[in-house]
């Protein structure tokens, strides 16, 4: 039957993306993975994924957080609420909103990018190519991405959460001082150890989706070239749906866990 | 016998005038017995009972028998004026220590002897009961004795004499005179 | 074979002669940003501050959360480290206090965990006394707890018992309002014509009553003092024609004495009679009490008569039942 057999070859789909992704994100982790192509590579992949789009995108940013700050601002003053603003400031907005978004930023971005990269690899015949000359694919290519995405997407996300942190002082308590002390009391507050913990996981685990799904999706071409663009829409949308997973699996652990 | 009694009494109250008082026993058992036969008649059944008690145990007094037996004929011939026939026992018990009088007394009243009667009003309605236990009674005796118990305000024979009354017209139908008797019952009885 | 062997298009976007220049800078800033704002959140929890120990304890500590502030007048000193049971059951609250700031905490200081109806649970610190020797470093405390929850229901209780009662006091049929209409009503009444006459007796129309008796009595008074003057007048008159020549009393007096021949004749007979009354007073005593009993008697002469039931049905047959001659008017 047409419809088993199409969910079987997603399942299937699925499992191989999850080999791959052990694979790579295990030989991403190994030093002795790092020649000098591979960190040329990486460091390209920087390059594009975040340097190249550091300054729109940190506009991008802080516009939006400014504008949830304000909003937030006035709701909670109308309720009474005001004194609960910062904190709503900082758990929302900077701890769950701007991640995720700097991660779909990046996927889409550098995702759709990777996904092509690699399909087009495929059907050029470079990875086989690669293969016959002996020298490891997962090295040479796969691996330089992996890491330059995810440092890609840590720094973005670290950058713009900050910038949003120090502009959420101006915003609410105005160009004084004298808020200071409770503005760092709201942050050490918001901020305990299991907290920043989770973040960090969080844009690790934003940063290695953003790198491994499209490059696996990007694996699923064949030699036909009209393979590639299903290969990257098949990609695309399991990368959101990860992303989705993840910023949910995350919020159940801090607020349900 | 009411006589009889009535000359008892007559004795005691003439000796109060002159001569020696009469003995006590004559004095309270005549009273006590006309008494008794005035409650009797009245319908004053538990005065009249009192009353005949009282007169025995003065009569008893004496050790008389006779007048004892007086005592109970008296007291049959109130019952017989009310329409209450019995054989007297009280008199049979004393039959023989009687005198002649009172057998002859007690033969009348069981009717089978002949007396005439005086013209007291309890002596015909004696007569009257022994006449009608006799079955000679006509129904002229019967409105006479009627009459004669009204006109004495005696309640027992009188309820009695028109309880007769009032049977032989339910006998005959006529309803008007029914209901006519009755009512005089009722009047009797204090109940209209 | 060097790593560069391998043939791959060029790139079509332009790349820098150095991108590692410029990604190094990236990267090192942002390990920069991650590093200063470890360390600010660090400083932000009192991480370098050296702090001194509190245990609190208490028998519920439900609302009580690690990390939650311990606030003196207002300001957070200290925070929530640990919270364990005890073996007796009791609840071990382990607080950490900002040395800066213990010195506000005495001995004598009085800890509390208040539940607000809506918000978070608060652990407040008071102190009444500065002068008292400083709280020492882990020490031992008794946690109060103020739950307004449950102090909700009691007072709306007790609110509404209260309210009960005054509804009941002021209610118009209450003994209250009773006792203060009477009293209007009296003070009315003291002010109205009658006086306080009319204000005791209760009625306009007795108190007139009591006047005019009053009056009657006054007049009657004065009449009697005349009357008694005429009854001294009719005495003196009535002596004359008694006792004066051919008065009355001469002619009784000479009747009295013939009667009184009578009369003890007839006392002696009466004497004999007396013992006949005698005994038949002690004889009707008991009866007399007694009304005829017309019902015992009808009932006797129904008998009676239904014994001489023959009889009379034997004269029904001779003589036929003739309603003029028989039933005649009395």
């Amino acid at each position: 039957m047409p419809l088993g057999g199409a969910l079987v070859r997603r399942l299937q789909s699925w499992g191989r993306m999850l080999r791959f992704a052990g694979f790579v994100v295990a030989a991403t982790l190994s030093p002795s993975s790092y020649g000098a192509a591979t960190r040329a590579t990486a460091v390209r992949q920087i390059y594009f994924t975040a340097w190249q789009i550091l300054a729109p995108f940190l506009l991008f940013a802080v516009l939006a957080g400014f504008i949830v700050m304000q909003i937030t601002l006035e709701v909670a003053r109308q309720y009474g609420l005001a004194q609960y603003t910062l904190e709503l400031v900082l758990r929302v907005l900077v701890l769950e909103l701007i991640p995720l978004l700097t991660a779909l930023f990046v996927a889409l971005r550098s995702g759709g990018a990777i996904a092509t990269e690699v399909a087009l690899m495929q059907i050029s015949g470079d990875i086989e190519a690669l293969q016959a000359q002996g020298r490891d694919p997962l090295r040479r290519e796969f691996v330089p991405r992996v890491a330059g995405a995810a440092l890609s997407v840590f720094s973005l996300t670290v950058i713009s959460c900050a910038l949003l942190i120090a502009l959420a002082y101006p915003a609410i308590y105005g160009f004084s001082p004298w808020g200071f002390d409770e503005f760092t009391l709201a942050v050490g507050k918001v901020f305990d150890a299991p907290t920043l913990a989770g973040f960090g996981l969080k844009c690790v685990l934003f940063g290695v989706a953003v790198a491994v799904i499209p490059i696996s999706a990007g694996l699923e071409a064949d030699r036909r070239r009209k393979s590639a663009p299903v290969a990257v829409l098949a990609g695309m949308v399991r990368l959101f749906f990860v992303l989705g997973l993840i910023e949910v699996a995350s919020l159940a652990a801090s607020y349900i866990g | 016998m009411m006589r009889f009694a009535l000359l008892l009494l007559g004795a005691a109250l003439a000796g109060c005038a002159s001569g020696p008082p009469p003995p006590d026993w004559k004095l309270a058992a005549s009273a006590s017995l006309r008494a008794f036969q005035q409650a009797y008649l009245r319908g004053e059944t538990r005065l009249a009972e009192l009353e005949f008690r009282r007169a025995v145990d003065e009569l008893r007094a004496t050790g008389r028998a006779d007048l004892v037996a007086r005592a109970e004929l008296i007291r049959c011939a109130a019952r017989a004026a009310s329409l209450e026939f019995d054989e007297c026992p009280g008199f049979e018990a004393r039959r023989a220590d009687a005198g002649k009088e009172e057998i002859a007394y007690a033969e009348y009243l069981a009717g089978r002897a002949e007396r005439a009667a005086s013209e007291e009003p309890f002596a015909r309605l004696v007569a009257a009961g022994v006449r009608m236990r006799a079955g000679k009674l006509t129904p002229q005796e019967i409105s006479a004795a009627v009459e004669t118990a009204s006109a004495q305000g005696w309640r027992r024979p009188l309820l009695a004499w028109l309880g007769v009354q009032e049977k032989r017209a339910e006998a005959a139908g006529d309803k008007e005179a029914v209901e006519r008797i009755r009512r005089r019952i009722a009047l009797v009885l204090g109940r209209d | 074979m060097s790593e560069q062997g391998y043939e791959r298009e060029p790139g079509v976007t332009p790349v820098p002669r150095n991108p590692g220049v410029r990604v190094g800078m990236l990267l090192a800033f942002t390990i920069l940003v991650v590093v200063s704002f470890v360390g600010y959140v660090l400083y932000a929890r009192g991480v370098f501050e050296p702090t001194q120990r509190l245990v609190l304890i208490t028998d519920n500590a439900e609302g009580v959360r690690v990390g939650m502030d311990l606030t003196f007048a207002g300001f957070p000193i200290g925070h929530v480290r640990r919270i364990t049971l005890r073996e007796d059951g009791k609840v071990r609250i382990g607080v950490r206090i900002l040395q800066r700031e213990a010195h506000w905490l005495r001995t004598t200081s009085v800890f509390t965990l208040e539940l607000p109806l809506i918000g978070e649970a608060k652990l407040r610190a008071y102190t009444g006394n500065m002068g008292d020797p400083q709280l020492e470093h882990r020490a031992e405390r008794p946690l109060l707890r103020g739950d307004t929850n449950a102090e909700v229901p009691r007072m709306i209780a007790t609110l509404r018992a209260v309210l009960e009662n005054v509804d009941r006091m002021t209610a118009s049929s209450s003994p209250l309002q009773e006792s203060l209409r009477n009293a209007r009503v009296v003070s009315e009444r003291m002010a109205g014509k009658q006086g306080v006459l009319g204000a005791f007796l209760g009625d306009e129309e007795n108190a007139k009553k009591v006047l005019a008796a009053l009056d009657r009595a006054n007049k009657l008074l004065a009449s009697v003092d005349g009357i008694a003057l005429k009854l001294d007048s009719v005495l003196a008159k009535t002596d004359r024609r008694l006792y004066g020549e051919g008065a009355i009393a001469d002619q009784a007096q000479r009747a009295a004495v013939q009667a009184n021949a009578v009369l003890a004749e007839v006392r002696e007979k009466l004497k004999t009679v007396d013992a006949i009354l005698a005994n038949a007073q002690a004889a009707s005593g008991n009866v007399r009490a007694a009304t005829t009993d017309l019902a015992a008697l009808r009932a006797e002469v129904e008998a009676s008569i239904r014994k001489v039931a023959h009889l009379i049905d034997e004269i029904n047959r001779k003589w036929p039942f003739e309603r003029d001659t028989e039933v005649k008017l009395p």
